[in-house]
């Protein structure tokens, strides 16, 4: 097994801040990612990216107004019987916090979910051996375009008006119904997610050490291709 | 292609034959050939029914030349080089041959086999096929198009890395899941992916390259908001309980892990005699012999009683009823399953008496062919009971090599062996009977037959297994320790059905061809007759099993 080059780690070498990291991995992954398999294991590496996203979530909820539960659907539900006036009023407090609350979850959820699923390609798949630790840093400072993909969204969505716009294949499409299939998988072709599974295919082939062609072959079969074949067949 | 080794190959192929031929004169080889040849007669009889026409569908054909294909692949793939026959790489490798030559050697038996399959496939399927003779070609030359697939991919694969192998392994596979499915959802309209994984929640299992404000405006969370706003539980779908019972559980699973693993006391002494009992306790029970529970106090000897029936030969009866009653666990197992059917089928009658007593009306006739189907039922109790008395050469194979030097003759060996059992299961069925005579009234004839005809049942029975656990022992005994294989219990279970065959076919052919009133009980008399002269000749083969067993306690 591979894994003389992450345990060969404990060479000390010059090690960037947090906040260059992140920097960097915008611009060059594969430094940041060098860097990160040979370090020790850092708990910030991974938890400060996704508190950034967790709060870059729950800011874009409160301040794009196309997100808040209109005073129409809340009426309709009072109407439908299904919630009192008194609970209306709760509703409207709530809401945001719920969703604030989901996307907190989702962050933190997601992360390790997803190292999770990186460090078993890396087990399984690949024959690698390497801490599950290492896995959860490469997927956290990914978080960092998940958080720029956040912001540019709901810019386009104020620009644009429509609450379902997204930086992908789908803004060529028009005004196509969002629940339509073609519609569906053009919205996987979002350049953030192509940006953030291709960085994720970067660190698992450095954290493996195998080429970043075979690495690609399972992240982006799981992080793309799964997501278009359960688009089609879901 | 060189002559040589087409010659070679013809050889081969004609010596096979021959081995294939002779192997028949092992009755599991000849039995399996047999099914196969059965099966596929079963299928040319039936070949123009709708359902043939189902298989040549195109869905169902792409399905199949997907399979085909993938499979090829993949096998030749996990083959990682082709592969010969010892002598061939022996004697083919070495000698003035291309490389070509070899492959196209290798092939050839591919191909003949290609041909046979499209001709049994032309066989079947003809008749529902626009151009059987084109579809013939069309087959052949598809599964040489896989040979070769096959073959291109172990010769690729044995080129390759050990690592690199495994890689592409795990992505052929990944690659077929996700065919499979578009198949089954474009061919056959399955889903295999609910709808639900297409929602934005379920988004969340590709983070990050997904897009938080989706998942805030998911419907789950406007859901769980109104939940939320009806002054229910913070939890959504009342999944706050299910969820403290799974964390108090799951944290209980943890400490209770943690706990066994700090516990310090050398494992491999205490497990040595444990593992030793288990293991024996588990060579028993292959062996058929039960297991014995070791009681505290010391078992008393018991006398032999003055009977004449328990002395000489008797004895053997005698002592096998004594195991039998020291046997407390078996007998309370075999009557509480015994009780459980008997009361169905008192369960039964009882039904019927009570719909007549709240005046249902049914002919005499009919009764009494429902009482006779009742006790129908009852004997085939002693299909089930039997294997649950161990009383037999089960128990007493060990001891074959002592029963050798006993001054009795083998029949009479053979008839001592197999009572207990047989009275046991007599017994258990004339409870059975007696239960359900309080809601029935059997008539003399019945009763008669049923007195003769259980006897009968259970020693035929007792018979065909106890050839098997002599058969077994005499292996044992031998030094042979594997238990039998199942195709041998296969057969013994088809041998205790096929004993009845005889006297039920002579009870049939009598029935119908006597018209008088005397026909019945002359077909269960002649029933009866063939079914105790099948005992007989059964005792006497395990007679002359026993008979012919020979070992030496050097072996």
């Amino acid at each position: 097994m591979n894994f003389a080059h992450i345990t060969a780690a404990s060479a000390p070498g010059a090690s960037t801040s947090l906040s260059a990291k992140l920097c960097n991995l915008l611009a060059s992954p594969a430094e940041v990612f060098d860097e990160l398999v040979v370090a020790p294991p850092a708990a910030a590496n991974w938890r400060t990216p996704t508190l950034l996203v967790c709060l870059a979530g729950v800011v874009v909820l409160h301040l794009s107004p196309t997100r808040a539960p209109s005073a129409a659907a809340i009426q309709h539900l009072i109407q439908a019987g299904t919630i009192s006036a008194d609970q209306a009023e709760f509703l409207a407090g709530v809401w945001p916090l719920a969703s604030g609350l989901a996307v907190c979850l989702a962050a933190f959820g997601g992360t390790l979910w997803a190292a999770f699923v990186l460090w078993f390609m890396g087990r399984v798949f690949l024959k690698a051996r390497f801490p599950i630790l290492k896995s959860l840093e490469v997927v956290g400072l990914t978080g960092i375009i998940l958080l720029l993909g956040t912001v540019v969204t709901c810019l386009l969505i104020a620009t644009t008006g429509d609450a379902t716009a997204h930086p992908s294949l789908a803004l060529l499409v028009g005004k196509l119904d969002s629940s339509h299939v073609l519609r569906k998988i053009l919205d996987l072709f979002d350049v953030f997610h192509l940006w953030a599974t291709a960085v994720l295919a970067l660190g698992l082939s450095r954290l493996t050490g195998v080429t970043f062609k075979e690495a690609a072959f399972w992240v982006f079969g799981y992080w793309l291709l799964a997501r278009i074949a359960l688009a089609l067949l879901a | 292609m060189n002559c040589a080794l087409t010659y070679l190959w013809f050889t081969l192929v004609k010596r096979r034959i021959l081995q294939f031929i002779r192997g028949l004169r092992r009755p599991t080889t000849l039995i399996g050939i047999a099914a196969l040849v059965f099966f596929l007669g079963f299928l040319f009889l039936h070949r123009h029914a709708d359902v043939f026409a189902q298989f040549v569908r195109p869905a169902s054909l792409i399905g199949g030349a997907l399979v085909m294909l993938g499979g090829s692949f993949f096998k030749g793939f996990l083959q990682r080089g082709l592969v010969f026959e010892p002598p061939d790489v022996e004697f083919v490798f070495t000698s003035p041959f291309t490389q070509r030559q070899v492959v196209f050697y290798r092939l050839l038996p591919s191909y003949s086999f290609a041909v046979i399959q499209g001709l049994v496939f032309l066989a079947l399927f003809a008749s529902h096929l626009k151009h059987p003779w084109m579809t013939l070609g069309c087959v052949i030359l598809f599964q040489i198009v896989c040979f070769h697939l096959a073959a291109g991919a172990a010769i690729f694969a044995g080129t390759i890395s050990e690592q690199a192998h495994h890689r592409i392994r795990w992505m052929l596979l990944g690659v077929y899941c996700v065919i499979t499915m578009l198949y089954l959802r474009t061919a056959w309209e399955l889903k295999l992916i609910p709808s639900f994984v297409s929602s934005p929640l379920f988004q969340g299992l590709f983070y990050p390259a997904l897009t938080l404000p989706d998942l805030a405006g998911a419907a789950f969370i406007r859901d769980w908001a109104v939940h939320w706003s009806r002054g229910n539980s913070i939890a959504p779908y009342g999944l706050l309980e299910p969820l403290l019972y799974l964390s108090v559980l799951g944290i209980g699973a943890i400490l209770s892990l943690s706990l066994l693993l700090k516990l310090k006391a050398n494992i491999f002494e205490t497990s040595l005699a444990t593992t030793a009992r288990a293991a024996e306790k588990r060579r028993r029970l292959q062996e058929g012999r039960g297991v014995i529970i070791l009681e505290s106090s010391q078992q008393r000897s018991m006398r032999l009683p003055k009977a004449a029936i328990f002395r000489g030969v008797g004895a053997l009866a005698w002592k096998n009823l004594v195991v039998a009653s020291r046997s407390k666990r078996q007998l309370v197992v075999a009557a509480v399953f015994a009780s459980i059917y008997i009361g169905f089928i008192v369960a039964l009658r009882w039904v019927l008496h009570r719909q007549m007593v709240q005046g249902g009306e049914l002919p005499e006739q009919q009764i009494r062919e429902f009482d006779n189907g009742l006790a129908g039922l009852m004997a085939f109790l002693a299909f089930l009971l039997q294997r649950a008395f161990p009383f037999d050469f089960r128990r007493d194979g060990q001891h074959l090599v002592n029963f050798r030097t006993l001054p009795i003759s083998p029949f009479a060996l053979a008839l001592a062996e197999i009572s207990v059992p047989v009275v046991l299961c007599l017994a258990f069925q004339a409870v059975g009977i007696v239960a359900l005579m309080s809601f029935t009234r059997f008539d003399w004839l019945m009763f008669l037959f049923m007195l003769l005809a259980y006897p009968a049942v259970a020693l035929a029975l007792n018979g065909v297994w106890n050839i098997h656990y002599l058969l077994a022992a005499a292996r044992r005994a031998g030094g042979q320790t594997e238990s039998a294989s199942p195709v041998a219990l296969l057969m013994v279970v088809v041998l205790s059905f096929l004993v009845f065959y005889p006297a039920g076919w002579s009870a049939v052919f009598v029935g119908k061809h006597f018209y008088s009133r005397f026909a019945e009980p002359l077909a269960f008399a002649t029933g009866l007759a063939v079914q105790y002269l099948v005992d007989f000749v059964l005792v006497v083969l395990l007679a002359r099993l026993f008979q012919r067993f020979e070992v030496s306690r050097d072996s």
